[in-house]
């Protein structure tokens, strides 16, 4: 059950150093499950002369333990039991501590437990129990015991809900989207709507599912492209995240309908036939959206994509029940076995079966390991076996994304020999893997017809691997999370070089051209800064940051043999973070080396912009958005031919405000902002709304770029 | 060699696991958890000691079985990844087939993995399937059981059992090694408890009984007729003292434990005086220091008489400071004894309290540098009349802890039944050893329910003979 | 085609050798595991015997199936050579 034992003895022994005391774990039958760690002598004494065991037998048999509560293991000295939150009848014991005044009568009582040893020096070691730290150690007992409890099993419990949904989505026959929406607002609270937006024939969007509780009214509800924030995903086809959105003007959508959502995120999903839908959902009683819920948004967004692309194909194949039940089938082997191998045998062997050709292979990339797998039934050698290598390579090292008609299955023709169906796997447009099926004919009807199967199982095994990446990751993440937050408990300090170093590298990496990977990296060796790197080394072996954290920490320590050159980029910004943070910002301070000039030279003017921004934000009480369309305003301010009417109606429309809402805010007749739009469409050589804003975006950001 | 089952609780009852190489029946009624025991005899087997196993199934499919041991935490397909472990599914008659095959599946099977342990569920088709001879089940479970000795595999052969109160005994208890039975009663009609009993088992000693069992997050959880927690602290020393009564002494491994504490729990009609007798005779032979703490109805010419019987002559002992006594009656002693007796009656149970911790303590260590054992016999009923029960509870632990840190071994006399349940079970609790004496009919008898090394007996009869030590257990 | 039709059960074969690598079994055995006819049976573990999908060993009543791995290259690189491992 217990998973990082490591991780755990880290923490009792911080927890130990820090309070002098000792400290261990017992379970439900009161055995002791993790060691003693600590140096109170005197509780060491008790727990290896057997004085504690009566103790701990009858508070495990006897006590119902749900609070943190001190015990006297003797009269005036006491120890403190915390129940480890989520794992029934696991407990920390830490101790012990003594009454002042009862000092002689411990003494007296301890006396027959020591053959030889200084009792006196033992007692003046013991910390003293005092009504001021009591409660000091209340808290701190109850915060390692929640630490200890993130740590004990059972903490994927997200990413098996996740799975679980999954598992859910592909197994139903008739697609019900509205219960998958309230199967999620019912497992995530930090969202208490959702809600789904399809196209209609005449063009214009509408709220077709809609789920919580006052968001029924917008059930139904029609925009249009760029109209209010909905509309504006539309037009982007980005994901967005809105904060404290009732200051905005694009408000007037939701108020109209009576429903007040006080945050809002929206994405884009990509059906099958090309349309767009978009997934909503936000809170009505929270302005801000934390990362966590963030990442929470986008693993639904990512099911609902497999929702609603599983139903699509069932509608296009209501007629082939066979195939139907058959996909139901492989889904749900699929999503049953998050793990690369097995999914790489599910692949290979169906498309082997349903080509019925002379080979299958499945290449599968590990994002962590940065290697690929290769797995294959049939003959692969010779002619085919350099194909193949071909495939993965121009797959695999296209440099920008590949466009979308490459993320579907096609046919190839070889020369001199049979078709070949390529089936790449990819997620949110990173392609995670490649299927590629020999078939024993040139291209025919036949097989073309597999081709829309294979893609939605290609969909499918790509929110997969997706899924079971995540579960690798996940261990890893929450280990670096406790440790990070054990930071907070032990050294303040540090604590505050770690955020602040994360803070400004997150920042300053966004500029730069660097990968991913890297960046959650850096910023990972930034927040465990305080670590030594062969601890980290030693706790995520397969992990990039511990080399960040090792070079980096030469880079600080002025290690002068140190030779950091191109390849440790990622240990130069940690430097340059973590001494920008230890110097409470002062610039001048920041680590200079001679051969990190140039980054160094970027990063100070990074601070420098950033500065700037800071300085003007508070003339601007409101964020991004507002920035945002100060630069669209002035684009359409200073259009030389449209009126000035025509200007504020324009602006109206870029604010997402539908006519009935900008006749409302101008006081002017519905028929007069037609009139007006049709000029504005005229002038600005558009032939509707859609085009006339992003118009507007287009001048604005080359206006930018060619200043 | 002994190969440890998995589950603690069996493994003491089997004194360490079962003999390697063994067949073992397992035979239980559906829903005793069989396929989970199994299981965890493989998986503990795998992870524990490094031992690779295979699971036959005939009947479940493999996947079914990863997912129901899921919940347990054992993650069985990482086992099959990391060829320590195969989840076999497979139809008996295939099974058998290969199994006789020369380099057939099961050899290929045991060999790939290193096989060290099997489990078949479950031989109970067996029966239906006529073997290539024409015989019936009989002989190819003989057949089965031989193969698996040849290979050196510890096995466990499940058997479905619909009653289980078959008259005769069956063909599959006579071939195998050893028996393992789960059950599921009814109890008090209210709720279900699942027993376990070992009935048979070649090459090991067994702790008889039926067993209670549980099924718990974490695999089977088998607690022992009388559990015990295992005083590390005792265990550790591993000093054995005798108890002047050898059958006794056997059941106990050797003795008493040095340092430990024993309850003898009699009911009233019952006659422990030989039993005291014979041990409070043991220890002054091996030259211990005596503290004794009689009741109000055992007088010490009683105890000089008693000891008489066993060729000691404890007026002499007194004299020499050997033995001593706590007195709660203030009742005459011979002369020449004033060293030797406390009087402590009429003392309130702080003073009382002072007096055993700076008195006796002291006497203890003086004694203790010079090398000199204590055994201390001690009459709790006096205790909890002079005392009260509140007092008894507040110091038996504390009394105990204090014996332990000494070495001092202690032999408390008390009647459960009459100190009450809560007090009793405290007093069970506390203690590292107990031995329970009792009249039933016309017969007494002893049973050793808890000891420090977790040694349990069966109820013996108490034969009195004419010889020292005037008993002996049947 | 006829294979079209076979498709569910095909998948339905595959799947239960996918899901339970270690099941050894007879046609009739699977006949009753998978509550399936023998004769709906035969092609298919015949087609996916032939493509190396399962593995057949003996023969007659006794010829039992199992699943057979695909080859694996754990280290795949666009240069190396495509010998499974």
């Amino acid at each position: 059950m217990i998973q990082s034992f490591d991780l755990i003895e880290e923490l009792q022994e911080m927890y130990a150093s820090q309070y002098g005391l000792t400290n261990f774990i017992t379970d439900e039958s009161g055995d002791i499950i993790m060691l003693a760690k600590g140096h109170n002598a005197l509780f060491n004494l008790l727990l290896e002369r057997g004085a504690v065991n009566e103790i701990i037998e009858t508070v495990t048999k006897e006590f119902e333990l749900s609070k943190t509560f001190f015990i006297d293991i003797l009269p005036g000295v006491y120890a403190c039991i915390a129940p480890v939150e989520g794992h029934p009848g696991y407990l920390l014991w830490s101790g012990v501590k003594m009454e002042p005044s009862s000092r002689d009568m411990i003494k007296n009582k301890i006396d027959h437990l020591i053959d030889d040893g200084d009792i006196d020096s033992i007692l003046s070691q013991t910390p003293l129990f005092t009504l001021e730290n009591k409660k000091e150690w209340l808290l701190s007992a109850k915060k390692a015991a929640k630490m200890i409890s993130r740590l004990i099993g059972g903490g994927d419990s997200l990413f098996s809900e996740h799975l679980k949904v999954l598992q859910e989505a592909v197994k139903t026959e008739e697609g019900d989207v509205s219960r998958f929406l309230y199967s999620f607002l019912e497992k995530n609270s930090g969202i208490d709507f959702l809600g789904i937006c399809e196209q209609r024939n005449d063009d214009l969007y509408e709220v077709s599912h809609a789920a919580g509780e006052e968001a029924k009214r917008i059930q139904g509800a029609s925009f249009s492209p760029g109209e209010s924030f909905l509309g504006r995903v539309l037009l982007t086809g980005e994901q967005a995240f809105w904060e404290e959105i009732e200051k905005d003007p694009k408000y007037t959508f939701f108020q109209h309908y009576h429903f007040y959502p006080k945050s809002l995120f929206c994405f884009p999903i990509q059906l099958r036939d090309g349309n767009l839908s978009l997934f909503f959902g936000g809170s009505r009683t929270s302005e801000v959206i934390t990362d966590t819920v963030k990442d929470l948004d986008r693993n639904m967004a990512m099911l609902l994509e497999v929702v609603l692309s599983a139903e699509s194909l069932r509608k296009e194949n209501s007629g082939h029940l066979s195939r139907q039940s058959a996909l139901a089938d492989i889904s749900m082997m699929l999503v049953s076995a998050p793990d690369l191998k097995k999914i790489s045998y599910i692949l290979v062997d169906i498309s082997m079966s349903l080509v019925k050709g002379p080979f299958s292979a499945v290449m599968l990339k590990d994002s962590q390991k940065q290697k690929m797998m290769l797995v294959s039934r049939g003959d692969i050698k010779g002619e085919k076996g350099s194909y193949l290598k071909r495939a993965a390579k121009d797959y695999f090292t296209a440099t920008s994304d590949l466009p979308p008609d490459r993320l579907v299955p096609s046919m190839k023709k070889l020369e001199g020999s049979s078709a070949i169906i390529e089936c790449p796997l990819y997620f949110r447009g990173e392609l995670l893997g490649l299927i590629c099926t020999g078939t024993n004919s040139p291209v025919d009807q036949e097989t073309e017809e597999l081709l829309p199967f294979l893609q939605t199982l290609s969909l499918i095994a790509g929110v997969t691997l997706q899924l079971a990446g995540e579960g690798q990751e996940n261990m890893m993440e929450r280990k670096i999370e406790v440790l990070h937050s054990s930071i907070k408990e032990f050294d303040a300090e540090a604590y505050r070089i770690a955020e602040e170093s994360v803070k400004i590298a997150r920042e300053f990496t966004a500029e730069l051209d660097i990968s991913k990977p890297l960046i959650k990296n850096i910023l990972i060796a930034c927040k465990l800064h305080c670590f030594s790197h062969e601890y980290l080394a030693e706790m995520f072996p397969e992990a990039e940051f511990p080399k960040i954290v090792k070079d980096g920490t030469r880079v600080l320590a002025e290690d002068a043999a140190f030779k950091n050159e191109e390849q440790g980029i990622g240990s130069q910004i940690f430097a340059l973070a973590v001494s920008y943070a230890k110097n409470e910002g002062d610039m001048e301070a920041v680590i200079a080396r001679p051969y990190m000039k140039r980054i160094r030279q970027e990063f100070l003017s990074h601070l420098e912009d950033s500065k700037v921004v800071e300085q003007e934000l508070p003339l601007e009480p409101e964020s991004s958005h507002t920035m945002e369309s100060k630069s669209v305003e002035s684009t359409i301010k200073n259009h030389k031919n449209l009126s000035s009417r025509e200007k504020e109606v324009l602006d109206l429309v870029i604010q997402g405000l539908n006519n009935k809402e900008i006749a409302r805010e101008l006081f002017i007749s519905e028929h007069t902002v037609k009139n007006h739009l049709t000029k504005i469409f005229q002038k600005l050589d558009v032939p509707d709304r859609t085009q006339a804003i992003s118009k507007v975006y287009q001048l604005t950001y080359n206006g930018s770029a060619n200043p | 060699m002994k190969v440890s089952t998995g589950i603690r609780g069996l493994d003491k009852v089997l004194d360490g696991g079962i003999p390697q190489g063994s067949a073992i029946v397992l035979e239980g009624a559906p829903g005793t958890g069989k396929t989970t025991l199994g299981m965890q005899f493989l998986y503990k087997g795998i992870v524990d000691h490094n031992e690779p196993g295979i699971f036959f199934t005939f009947e479940e499919f493999p996947d079914q079985i990863y997912e129901d041991m899921e919940s347990y935490g054992w993650d069985l397909k990482d086992l099959e990844r990391k060829n320590r472990l195969r989840v076999i599914g497979i139809s008996p008659d295939i099974f058998l087939d290969q199994m006789t095959s020369k380099d057939g599946l099961f050899e290929q099977l045991v060999r790939e993995i290193d096989c060290r342990r099997i489990v078949i569920d479950s031989i109970s088709l067996f029966e239906y399937l006529p073997d290539k001879t024409g015989e019936n089940g009989r002989s190819l479970l003989y057949t089965l059981r031989n193969i698996v000795r040849k290979f050196g595999l510890t096995s466990l052969f499940i058997q479905e059992l619909s009653s289980l109160d078959r008259r005769k005994i069956p063909f599959e208890h006579f071939i195998a090694d050893g028996v393992i039975r789960l059950s599921l009663k009814e109890h008090m009609n209210i709720f279900r408890k699942r027993t376990l009993e070992v009935t048979k088992m070649r090459g090991t000693k067994i702790n008889e009984g039926e067993h209670i069992y549980q099924i718990t997050d974490k695999g089977i959880y088998l607690l022992l007729a009388s559990q015990i927690v295992t005083d590390k602290y005792i265990s550790d020393q591993n000093e054995k003292i005798k108890t002047g009564i050898p059958e006794l002494d056997n059941l106990l491994g050797g003795g008493m434990a040095k340092g430990a504490v024993y309850m003898l729990d009699t009911n009233s009609k019952a006659n422990y005086r030989h039993i005291v007798g014979a041990i409070y005779a043991e220890r002054v032979k091996a030259g211990n220091r005596i503290l004794s703490l009689l009741s109000s109805t055992q007088t010490v010419t009683e105890l000089k008489a008693l000891m008489d019987l066993y060729g000691i002559d404890i007026d002499q002992l007194a004299r020499e400071k050997r033995l001593y006594f706590i007195e709660h009656y203030n009742r005459p002693f011979p002369a020449g004894w004033e060293g030797s007796v406390f009087h402590v009656q009429g003392m309130e149970n702080k003073d009382y309290d002072r007096f055993l911790w700076e008195k006796c303590k002291g006497l203890v260590k003086e004694c203790k540098e010079n090398h000199k054992d204590w055994f201390a016999y001690y009459d709790l009923s006096t205790i909890f009349n002079e005392r009260g029960a509140e007092y008894v509870l507040r110091s038996f632990a504390k009394e105990t802890a204090f014996a332990r840190s000494f070495g001092m071994t202690v032999l408390v006399l008390c009647n459960f039944k009459e100190v009450g349940e809560q007090a009793a079970s405290f007093l069970e609790r506390t203690s590292n050893g107990v031995f329970k004496t009792w009249v039933d009919g016309s017969y007494q008898y002893l049973q050793v329910t808890k000891s420090p090394d977790g040694q349990i007996s069966k109820p013996y009869l108490l034969e009195s003979i004419g010889q020292k030590p005037y008993i002996r257990l049947v | 085609m006829v294979k079209r039709e076979h498709l569910s059960l095909e998948m339905e074969c595959l799947t239960l050798f996918q899901s339970n690598p270690y099941l050894f079994e007879t046609i009739q055995g699977l006949e009753k595991r998978l509550g399936r006819k023998m004769s709906d049976l035969e092609p298919i573990l015949e087609s996916l015997t032939a493509q190396g999908i399962l593995q057949r060993t003996g023969e007659g009543a006794m010829a039992y199936f199992r699943y057979k791995e695909p080859a694996v290259i754990a280290e795949f690189s666009f240069t190396s050579e495509l010998e499974p491992l």
